[in-house]
């Protein structure tokens, strides 16, 4: 099906998706002045590079990997609301919650590695970013998680407030985003 | 235009006028800016790594926002307020950049 895009007035937008709209921005600039401290810093001490090396980067693509197929389920469940088809919304929002279970199980694992090695959030002020940043991210993780049980059993399982699906989704993106800048900055750049 | 429903909710009836489009597609080409991000990393050269790594990431960015949360099919003022929230990021960056960057500091490293 081929999709052009049209000029939409502000007005037309529903409430509920300009407000995660602004939700989205301001959720911008808190983890942005997180991630803007970072660099600066790291800029400051190149040396952080060695401590970054410490982090595992095959742990980090596979959270990569595993976020971007839940953006794609939660995507799918956005279609399914909009073609009204409950049994599929369930099916794909079950699906991304089950990601976002994988990815914290994947941190935690990186977590116990890392504190057992004596990279604790005191070390140094690299990992005390870092902790903080992931943690950060990992409870917006479950913040969509909860999120989207609720929208899952509230409405959809009523077949009612379809569009809330999208709603969750827009957030779910928002979290996949960010781990996206999160992965080369700590796993990637050493 | 794509296909065009609407939502009834308790207060009015909201119209979805954004598409859906191919999202299996989408991922199969973020998955593979991926694997591709994780194969520069071992260029070798660190400075055209980081660089290509920090652009491909912005890639796989502009294609989460415009297609699996449809901003390109929003009005153009939702684009800006998020252009505005990074560009609030810039102004930070470079504000204070001078004084944590370039000034001696007496802090733990």
């Amino acid at each position: 099906m081929a999709h052009t895009t049209q000029t939409v007035d502000i007005s037309e937008v529903p409430n509920g998706r300009a407000a995660m709209w602004w939700v989205i921005a301001s959720e911008v600039v808190i983890f942005g002045g997180l991630i803007m401290s970072y660099l600066l810093f790291r800029m400051r001490y190149p040396q952080w590079g060695e401590y970054a090396s410490h982090t595992s980067t095959p742990m980090g693509a596979l959270n990569t990997l595993v976020l971007l197929t839940s953006s794609l389920t939660v995507a799918l469940a956005h279609k399914a609301a909009t073609e009204k088809n409950i049994a599929a919304t369930k099916k794909y929002l079950w699906f991304t919650i089950l990601g976002g279970v994988i990815f914290l199980i994947v941190k935690s694992v990186e977590y116990t590695t890392e504190i057992s090695h004596g990279y604790t959030i005191t070390a140094n002020n690299f990992w005390s970013f870092y902790y903080a940043m992931t943690g950060l991210h990992a409870i917006h993780v479950i913040a969509g998680m909860v999120a989207m049980f609720l929208v899952m059993q509230i409405d959809v399982n009523k077949g009612r407030n379809l569009h809330r699906v999208e709603m969750a989704g827009l957030y779910w993106h928002f979290v996949d985003i960010v781990w996206i800048f999160l992965f080369p900055l700590l796993y990637v750049a050493k | 235009m794509g296909q065009t429903t609407t939502h009834h909710t308790q207060n009015k009836v909201e119209k979805d006028y954004h598409g859906h489009p191919n999202y299996i597609k989408i991922w199969g080409v973020l998955v593979g800016i991926l694997v591709l991000s994780l194969a520069v990393g071992e260029l070798g050269h660190k400075v055209l790594s980081v660089t290509l790594i920090f652009g491909l990431a912005l890639v796989k960015a502009i294609m989460v926002i415009g297609n699996f949360m449809h901003l390109k099919w929003e009005p153009k003022l939702l684009t800006w307020v998020m252009i505005f929230a990074v560009a609030a990021l810039g102004i930070f960056y470079f504000g204070v950049a001078p004084d944590v960057v370039y000034v001696e500091m007496k802090i733990a490293k």
